[in-house]
């Protein structure tokens, strides 16, 4: 029986131990500040307030005051699918729970004596964001996931000076650490060709750190135009410490029940690489007046760099490559601010082009590209002020085109909505 | 605009968009495209062939499958009503029970054992049926049924048709005429036309050498099938099955040439009639089974991968359980010819060709990928062959419906709806796969047939 426990084996484990995501492109979350986010991220170049370490640390120099500033969003997915021919097959739907996610965030800010420089130290969560397909057993796609958590959190350090009125530049580093879940069902064929459910998959790694650099410029030629360039670099994390464990689903028939438990792997560590590509910002802000700023950033997400996933088991028999093969995406984001005596609203638009392709648009991470459109709030009272904003993020419907790499075509549907707060204190 | 209306306005819209009507509902599924006809009319269907039209699953025929024909399934799509009773829209000589014969079943999976026994004979429910079937197709019938009624109800050389054969002749044609009097009978608009198989499965399974005319006989017997088709019904389309490749087939395939040395771990082949050890381009049949199990065919001290236990005798196998290489390579001549007559027929305006053969050496090289998973035509644990080795299952007839439907929506220009094959499989039997400790042997199994696969089938000419 030793080939059908190995068979029933590297089925059992050809599990994906890979990322996910449902906001940004890829699994990016580009919402880190309350004020920036109002201007629908378009602050490269504008941003004046203590984000500036996550959009562009060169601007710590432009702070007047130090600046403690402590927020989070609430996001909020939904996401259903309408199979096609010839799998699921027409007719068929499926729908993920709906998610709720809190990503925070947290900024210090300050200058360095009376001099040129300014440091920032922020805490944040970059990337993350889950999958989960509601009734698992049932779901038409649980061969393939059924369950998947990507947790980050980003702790980045920068200092930044500035040679004169005009220019600044900053270096940083980012340590982010990352945890990732997943969850699947693996099934047996029948004689009759129906697959039956014979075993849970969960593979989980503990947090596991990366680390990256950042590099930003930002020129301020006049009281009008000020142009931003922000370079975050790559993180890698790779996962050795991974639990994969394997529980038997009793399908009610006694041989075949045998038969999975005596194939069934034993529980044992999966490593894998997790990658948190590179994201090159520039923007461009004009203010016509004192009180009207406008910006427009372009964005580039390197998402080449996703290539594939490498699962490493125990038993390396088991090990698995999973290509993604990811092209880099370009974002467009354009925003306005009209501040006024006590506060300032704002609003913006920015569009998110799919990393993935076609062939990889799948359960697991159903990329699509995005229209974000937001509206802000900023209610300034001097020593503090809060910074509210509202994201209305709307995925295109994106079909698989029948070229889905394992076979499971038809259309995803993604709304996300993100509700964020910054509650800035400056001394 | 003042600051309060400012304030206003941004507060509605975010309240407006935080509505979120539309961009929140769940996505509405993709129905299946409504059927159009284009240039043929389905308005009545009718089926004529062989076994597998007939939907003969594990050795038998019975209800719960014959509605999973892939005529049936056609039918369905067409909007026809398909009942297991037989009746409806789409009639068919519905069998209740366990099928006629018996179906066989697994009883067990170490060893895995097939056997009809224990199971209950099923009956013709709806012989009193005034009219004839829209499936008229026959188990055992060739091409030449089609036209000629001489050998139905008796057995006559050349054909020499089995009684078991006589019996669905009995039950389904009901002396009623040829096949074709009662099909074209019911002034069919559309039918499907599925022969050739029998003409080269007996030869195959029973091991014998085809006769060299099998396919001279077959152009004749399809041209006036077709002819009697264009000349009574002018205004009819047809779709025409082509004849897949008879060595791809579990029953044919499964058993390897060659075991193991127990001593030495080498390759040693098995005994074949005369005692002449085999090639690598003979096929053992699923017919060998009960003698292997025996260890005949085994050499001794050689591994016997179907009964493990049972020592190799060194005795040789019988010639019928063994294709020879110079036989398998006449039955493809044979079929490579049939079909290339078909291919004459099939440009005929009036005719769309179900590429079967395409579809079957697809299958056996690539598997058929559904979801998840791999369906092969391995036997028993492939996924798309029931138990007699020789029958598609359930899931294999949705895949064939959707050929037809694909073959006849590009011929006609119509929109037949295609089925989604997935919801056409089920546990209809052994769940579980022991393999071979030898990689590339078969399992161990002993399959108990009190009808052998093989008889039926008829005498090495044609049948």
């Amino acid at each position: 029986m030793k080939p059908l426990r190995r068979a029933i084996g590297a089925a059992l484990v050809a599990a994906a131990l890979t990322p996910n995501a449902s906001l940004g492109a890829g699994y990016n979350i580009y919402e880190q500040g309350g004020r920036a986010m109002g201007m629908a991220g378009a602050a490269t170049a504008s941003v004046m307030d203590a984000s500036a370490i996550f959009y562009n640390p060169a601007a710590l120099t432009r702070l007047k005051q130090m600046e403690l500033q402590v927020g989070a969003t609430w996001l909020t997915t939904r996401t259903s699918f309408a199979g096609l021919d010839p799998y699921p097959g027409l007719g068929v739907t499926e729908e993920m729970e709906s998610g709720n996610f809190f990503p925070p965030t947290l900024y210090w800010a300050n200058r360095i004596g009376e001099g040129n420089l300014a440091y920032g130290v922020g805490v944040n969560a970059p990337y993350g964001l889950g999958v989960e397909w509601k009734s698992p057993h049932t779901f038409s796609g649980r061969e393939r996931i059924t369950l998947a958590h990507l947790q980050a959190i980003n702790a980045n350090l920068s200092l930044a000076y500035a040679w004169n009125d005009r220019w600044s530049v900053a270096l940083g580093a980012n340590a982010l650490m990352a945890k990732v879940e997943l969850e699947r069902v693996q099934t047996q064929v029948t004689v009759g060709g129906e697959p039956v459910n014979v075993a849970d998959v969960h593979l989980e790694g503990g947090m596991t750190p990366g680390y990256g650099p950042q590099f930003a410029v930002l020129y301020t030629p006049d009281d009008k135009w000020r142009f931003g360039f922000n370079y975050r670099g790559q993180i890698d994390v790779t996962i050795d410490d991974g639990k994969a464990s394997f529980t038997q689903i009793l399908t009610g028939d006694a041989a075949l029940d045998a038969a999975v438990a005596a194939g069934l792997p034993p529980a044992q560590t999966v490593a894998t690489d997790v990658v948190f590509p590179a994201i090159i910002s520039s923007g461009a802000a004009w203010s016509p007046s004192p009180d009207w700023t406008w910006e427009i950033d372009v964005n580039l997400a390197k998402w080449s760099a996703f290539e594939k996933l490498d699962l490493r088991f125990e038993n390396s028999a088991l090990n698995q490559v999973i290509r993604e093969d990811y092209a880099d995406a370009w974002q467009v984001r354009f925003g306005a601010e009209h501040r006024l005596t006590h506060y300032a609203y704002r609003f913006g638009y920015y569009y998110d082009q799919a990393a993935a392709p076609t062939e990889s648009v799948t359960p697991l991470l159903p990329d699509a590209p995005r229209h974000g459109v937001t509206l802000g709030l900023g209610l300034d009272r001097g020593s503090w002020n809060l910074d509210l904003y509202n994201l209305f993020l709307f995925a295109e419907n994106r079909s698989s085109e029948g070229r889905e790499r394992d076979g499971y075509d038809g259309v995803y549907k993604s709304y996300v909505g993100a509700l964020g707060a910054s509650l800035s204190f400056r001394w | 605009m003042t600051k309060r209306l400012q304030f206003l306005a941004i507060a509605a819209l975010s309240a407006f968009l935080a509505g979120c009507q539309g961009p929140c509902d769940k996505i509405q599924s993709i129905n299946r495209p409504t059927l159009t006809s284009g240039t043929a009319d389905f308005g009545t269907y009718v089926s004529v062939g062989t076994s597998i039209s007939a939907g003969v699953q594990s050795n038998g025929l019975v209800d719960r499958h014959q509605v999973k024909a892939f005529p049936a399934l056609f039918a369905q799509q067409l909007g026809k009503t398909v009942l297991s009773s037989g009746g409806g829209d789409f009639s068919f000589p519905a069998i209740d029970r366990d099928g006629f014969p018996a179906l066989l079943r697994v009883a067990s999976y170490s060893p895995l054992l097939i056997t009809s026994a224990g199971r209950t004979t099923g009956n013709f429910m709806n012989t009193a049926q005034a009219t004839a079937y829209h499936n008229m197709a026959v188990p055992f019938a060739i091409a030449a049924d089609f036209v000629d009624s001489t050998h139905y109800y008796a057995t006559l050389a050349p054909v020499n048709r089995s009684a078991l054969a006589q019996n669905y002749f009995t039950n389904i044609v009901r002396h009623r005429g040829t096949i074709a009097q009662q099909a074209l009978g019911k002034a069919p608009t559309f039918l499907s036309f599925e022969y050739g198989f029998n003409e080269v499965l007996g030869p195959v399974t029973k091991g014998a050498l085809i006769n060299g005319l099998t396919s001279n006989a077959f152009a004749a017997a399809t041209t006036a099938g077709m002819n009697a088709i264009r000349a009574t019904l002018p205004n009819a389309k047809v779709a025409v099955f082509n004849i897949p490749d008879p060595t791809l087939l579990p029953f044919v395939n499964t058993f390897s040439a060659f075991t193991v040395n127990l001593t030495t771990g080498q390759p040693v082949a098995l005994v074949g009639p005369g005692s002449t050890a085999l090639s690598a381009g003979d096929f053992v049949l699923l017919s060998a089974g009960p003698y292997l199990a025996q260890g005949i065919g085994i050499p001794v001290g050689a591994y016997n991968y179907v009964n493990p236990g049972a020592p190799g005798t060194g005795q040789s196998l019988p010639d019928s359980t063994i294709l020879s290489e110079a036989e398998a390579s006449a039955v493809l001549t044979e079929v490579a010819q049939m079909n290339a007559h078909l291919d004459t027929l099939t440009m005929r305006p009036f005719v769309a060709k179900v590429d079967f053969h395409a579809a079957l050496a697809s299958a056996a090289a690539n598997g058929i990928h559904i979801g998840a998973n791999v369906f092969t035509t391995a036997f028993v644990r492939g996924g798309l062959f029931s138990l007699d080795g020789v029958h598609p299952n359930d899931l294999s007839h949705a895949v064939l419906a959707n050929l037809m439907i694909d073959a006849v929506n590009a011929r006609f220009g119509s929109g037949v709806p295609r089925l989604n094959p997935s919801d056409f499989a089920s546990p209809n039997a052994s769940r579980v796969q022991p393999v071979s400790p030898y990689p590339g042997l078969p399992q161990p199994m002993i399959i108990e047939n009190d009808q052998p696969f093989v008889s039926g089938y008829g005498s090495p000419f044609r049948d």
